[in-house]
């Protein structure tokens, strides 16, 4: 059976974050979150009309957004009940929400799991007050210490966001950051770099004051050490931003890195769709209006050609520990096998790229500049 | 001869912006020239280039015809556009030799400039009568006293009555059409069979040939003629004459005084040299129009495509602009590192900048510059002399037994609060001091002899920094200089990179190479490995700087499942890799080979 998965965006927030930059509306009244579920139903059943998507396994689901925990179980339960009538599935769906620590209620974590929802990510940024204050986000750790109780009771799988390449960053700040977070003992860890989008608010911050955040010599070394101390405590490096102890990796993520389908519902989602990436309108209003239209709400779509398509799967499948076999670089693209191999030899000689079972995946110092190998490697494709 | 009478040459001097094609615009409609719905702004400037610079590239002639109120009867005025900038100062002297008077121009808030200063000077001297008038006069800015003292201190205390206008809103043009009538002279000539006309510019039509502008000067130039050109001593029959009014149309003939084109069926613009004269084939005349010299590169550097298949379509577009620009000269070159392109001769930076630009508007094909640089003279130990016009070409310390360098003399108007900095630049830059004048009391006319190498150096660029942008420039050409001169290569991880290479004063080089390699440690992205960059001397390393190796990319999430950002990112950096050039691993970015241009932050 061809299997499925959902993501379903959520574009409410509390308060905007300083680096986010992500589509998202101040929180609204209640009425107005049950509108959205009322037009999240209403575009799935459109999409299961115009796409031949019927009978598929759905193996997991991801509601993300925005905030996603500002709303209520009830809310997700309604949505899960929609989803059930469409795909059936043999063994439970991994399940994800988002949480943003930010004024949780922290009451709602059982009512998710009954629910049916089985993985919390939790996005805690950092432990660091001031660094909170620089992304623009206020949570007190005695709050966080309770509410990881709470997680750690009711959920076997969840997982911890941290971020590095903030203002100010030192080595011995970012492995109290990195304590305090194994002290919760999470079963899964995603640890990624600070990028700014020049429309976001600390992308002005930091056009004005860039000698305040750290530089790529000083983030390769704070890598480093992250990579070689969750190596000890056990936790398996499965992919460029993300680290699980086994049996704990993200399913839902893994399939965007996998090239699986998915089907993105709500503002702003993005679909993978029989080779097709689509994105949904980044407008709540012009959400609601085509939807009442009886329109599907895409902006934009794209089929891919051959050569993206390889090029994505390189850098998709180089994000994983697991790498993209020789092979598959040698049967695909325009290049000569002769040309491709000398390439490839090269790399592996340098240093990037390392070769497991005919496997070709990033080495440590190889991670630290994926995009320069990935561009290396799409060049030779 | 009494329709000579009523006719009137003129050409307007004036600095850029500060108003000449706008009072041209002006003068056509008063003489309607173009109907209503076809006049658009700066009407006379005909290339997109020339319209958003604001500036007028190729001279060109128009002849209107003008109801004077004042004398209750019809004038025919041929009014000839001159280029404003110091690049072109030959166009301009020759403009100006098909002229009997000349406005002059000046911006009632900016004042004289050098340039402006330096072309009165040149239709003084051809003995051009000089109306002046100043222009902008409604600007708040405006200081009208100042300019009438400078326009005295430039012209001497006779000089004819000021005219006061404002080009934008029509004031006092109609006074100065009106003493256009009076105070300049009608042309002088004779009807004679000795044909003598000046060629003052020229136009490449796709279906004409070549299209000479000229000047008659005696005699008449109609169909059917033969005719003979001065400098080449080449032969052409005659197949139309016209005039622009200011678009092309057909006339019997021209005669003395008048203004015109003429078609001959000419392939090559190098036939038709600006100043030039013509005769008839039949009847010649002994002598030719003095003044004439063939339009010599002052600046070259080398063009190479960015897309090393491109290079056909580089050469195309060259041929092309060539067509038009007798003062455009290339040849094929081959540089190691940068590989097939065109070692290209222009008469300055602007004339360089102008031709880039075109190549890469106009026929979309986009190229690495090298570092602009003069023609070098060395006599070698055997005793050979060289024109060095490559650095490439330039030999080493020990084969040198003499160097010479061209020099310019320089005119600098600055105000005298801004004299002490611009004098340090000019002495900084190995100039030599030669006179100043107060035109008034708060500004100076300074002139300096420099090498013209030191104005290819970001010259202008400091002196309009030091000077808050007031300071204005001329130069002229006046000879060669010996001095001490070497080479500077430029290695990237030891490979020698000629379109880095430099020609350097000896005293400048050490300073030069530091600062050249210290850029080049910013602009060339980081690798994966690390690169040296190495500034030498003959076989000596006089400076050095390591580029560390690249440590760390930026680690995205994967938001949300779009793929398509990471993707995007990927692409544009692919993107930026081919703007650059390939120096075996290492890839240099074309800002890389312009940081040769700048002597200091």
């Amino acid at each position: 059976m061809i299997s499925i998965s959902l993501y379903v965006h959520f574009p409410f927030c509390q308060k905007r974050c300083r680096y986010c930059d992500f589509v998202s509306y101040p929180l609204t009244s209640r009425t107005e979150h049950q509108a959205y579920l009322a037009l999240l139903q209403r575009e799935l059943s459109l999409q299961m009309e115009k796409n031949v998507l019927q009978g598929r396994e759905l193996l997991t689901v991801y509601f993300g957004g925005g905030t996603p925990s500002l709303f209520e179980a009830g809310d997700f339960a309604l949505f899960l009940e929609e989803a059930k009538k469409f795909f059936p599935f043999r063994d439970l769906p991994e399940i994800t929400i988002e949480i943003n620590p930010e004024g949780f209620d922290i009451e709602k974590l059982t009512a998710f799991k009954k629910i049916g929802i089985n993985r919390v990510s939790v996005g805690v940024q950092s432990f660091d007050h001031w660094r909170l204050n620089i992304l623009g986000r206020w949570v007190s750790l005695h709050f966080l210490t309770d509410l990881f109780a709470e997680v750690r009771k009711t959920f076997s799988s969840w997982s911890i966001d941290l971020m590095y390449g903030l203002p100010g960053e030192s080595l011995d700040l970012w492995q109290r950051e990195l304590e305090q977070a194994l002290e919760f003992d999470p079963p899964h860890l995603s640890i990624y770099n600070l990028t700014l989008h020049p429309s976001v608010p600390l992308y002005a911050f930091w056009k004005k004051h860039p000698r305040l955040f750290p530089s790529p010599e000083f983030e390769a070394l704070v890598w480093e050490w992250i990579v070689r101390r969750l190596k000890k405590e056990g936790y398996h490096h499965y992919e460029v931003s993300n680290f699980a102890r086994p049996g704990f990796e993200c399913h839902h993520n893994l399939r965007y890195w996998n090239n699986d389908e998915y089907l993105g519902l709500g503002v702003s989602a993005w679909s993978y769709i029989s080779g097709k990436r689509r994105k949904n309108t980044s407008s709540l209003k012009n959400y609601r209006q085509r939807l009442a239209k009886g329109e599907l709400p895409i902006v934009f779509e794209e089929s891919l050609s051959p050569s993206r398509k390889l090029g994505e799967k390189i850098v998709l499948s180089l994000r994983k520990n697991e790498g993209i076999p020789r092979e598959f670089l040698y049967a695909w693209g325009k290049i000569e096998r002769k040309e491709k191999h000398r390439i490839i030899e090269r790399l592996i000689q340098e240093g990037w790229l390392v070769e497991v079972d005919g496997y070709l995946r990033l080495s440590p110092k190889g991670f630290l500049l994926a995009n320069q190998v990935c561009a290396e490697l799409i060049d030779s494709a | 001869m009494s329709s000579m009478n009523w006719i009137r040459n003129f050409a307007i001097i004036a600095h850029i912006d500060h108003g000449k094609s706008t009072l041209a615009d002006r003068i056509l409609e008063i003489c309607h020239a173009i109907p209503k719905g076809k006049m658009r702004e700066q009407f006379l400037d005909r290339m997109d280039l020339e319209r958003e610079r604001g500036i007028t590239i190729k001279a060109k002639a128009v002849r209107l015809q003008y109801f004077s109120p004042g004398q209750k009867r019809e004038f025919l005025f041929n009014l000839i556009d001159t280029p404003g900038h110091v690049d072109f100062s030959y166009e301009v002297s020759r403009s100006l030799a098909a002229c009997e008077g000349a406005l002059l121009l000046v911006d009632a808030s900016q004042g004289a400039e050098a340039q402006t200063l330096a072309h009165a000077q040149v239709a003084l001297a051809q003995g051009l009568v000089i109306l002046p008038a100043i222009n902008k006069i409604d600007l708040p800015a405006a200081n009208v006293e100042r300019v009438e003292k400078e326009i005295e201190t430039i012209l001497g205390s006779n000089h004819l009555p000021i005219t006061l206008v404002s080009a934008k809103h029509g004031t006092g043009v109609e006074e100065l059409l009106e003493r256009i009538i009076e105070y300049i002279p009608p042309p002088q000539g004779e009807k004679t069979p000795h044909l003598k006309a000046l060629i003052f510019d020229s136009l490449y039509d796709p279906y004409r040939g070549v299209l000479p502008f000229i000047r008659v000067v005696d005699g008449e130039i109609r169909r059917g003629m033969r005719i003979l050109f001065f400098s080449t001593k080449r032969e052409f029959e005659v197949l139309g004459v016209g005039v622009f009014t200011p678009e092309m149309q057909e006339v019997e003939c021209l005669g003395p005084g008048e203004v015109g084109y003429i078609v001959c069926n000419m392939k090559n613009i190098q036939d038709s040299r600006v100043g030039d004269t013509i005769t008839s084939a039949d009847h010649p005349i002994s002598q030719p129009i003095p003044g004439y010299r063939k339009a010599k590169s002052m600046v070259f550097c080398g063009f190479y495509p960015v897309d090393s298949e491109r290079y056909e379509d580089l050469k195309e577009a060259l041929e092309k602009l060539q067509l038009n620009d007798a003062s455009l000269h290339f040849e094929a070159d081959f540089s190691e590192a940068l590989g097939f392109g065109f070692r290209c001769g222009f008469l300055g930076l602007l004339h360089m900048e102008i031709i880039q630009e075109r190549i890469e508007r106009e026929f979309s094909v986009e190229v690495v510059a090298t570092a602009p640089h003069v023609v070098y003279r060395v006599l070698d130990k055997r005793g050979e002399v060289l024109e060095i016009k490559s650095p490439r070409d330039f030999p080493s310390p020990g084969e040198i037994e003499e160097a010479e360098e061209p020099y310019v003399e320089v005119k600098i108007i600055v105000p005298s609060a801004y004299l002490g900095g611009i004098m340090e630049l000019c002495q900084g830059r190995r100039g030599t001091f030669k006179d100043m004048i107060f035109l008034e009391e708060n500004s100076v006319l300074l002139t300096y002899e420099l090498p013209l190498a030191e104005i290819l150096l970001d010259f202008y660029d400091r002196l309009k920094a030091l000077s808050r942008g007031y300071a204005s420039l001329d130069y002229e050409f006046v000879g060669y200089r010996p001095a001490r001169l070497v080479r500077v290569d430029i290695f990237v991880n030891r490979e020698r990179v000629d379109g880095l290479s430099f020609i350097s004063a000896q005293d400048n080089a050490y300073y030069r190479a530091r600062y050249l390699v210290g850029k080049l440690k910013n602009l060339i992205p980081r690798q994966l490995f690390v690169v040296s960059i190495q500034a030498a001397i003959g076989g000596k390393i006089i400076a050095r700087e390591d580029i560390p190796a690249l440590r760390k990319d930026v680690l995205q999430k994967c938001y949300g499942g779009d793929i398509t950002r990471k993707r995007k990112l990927l692409e544009k950096q692919k993107e930026g890799k081919k703007r650059m050039k390939a120096i075996g691993k290492v890839r240099i970015p074309q800002e890389a080979f312009l940081a040769v241009l700048k002597s200091e932050p």
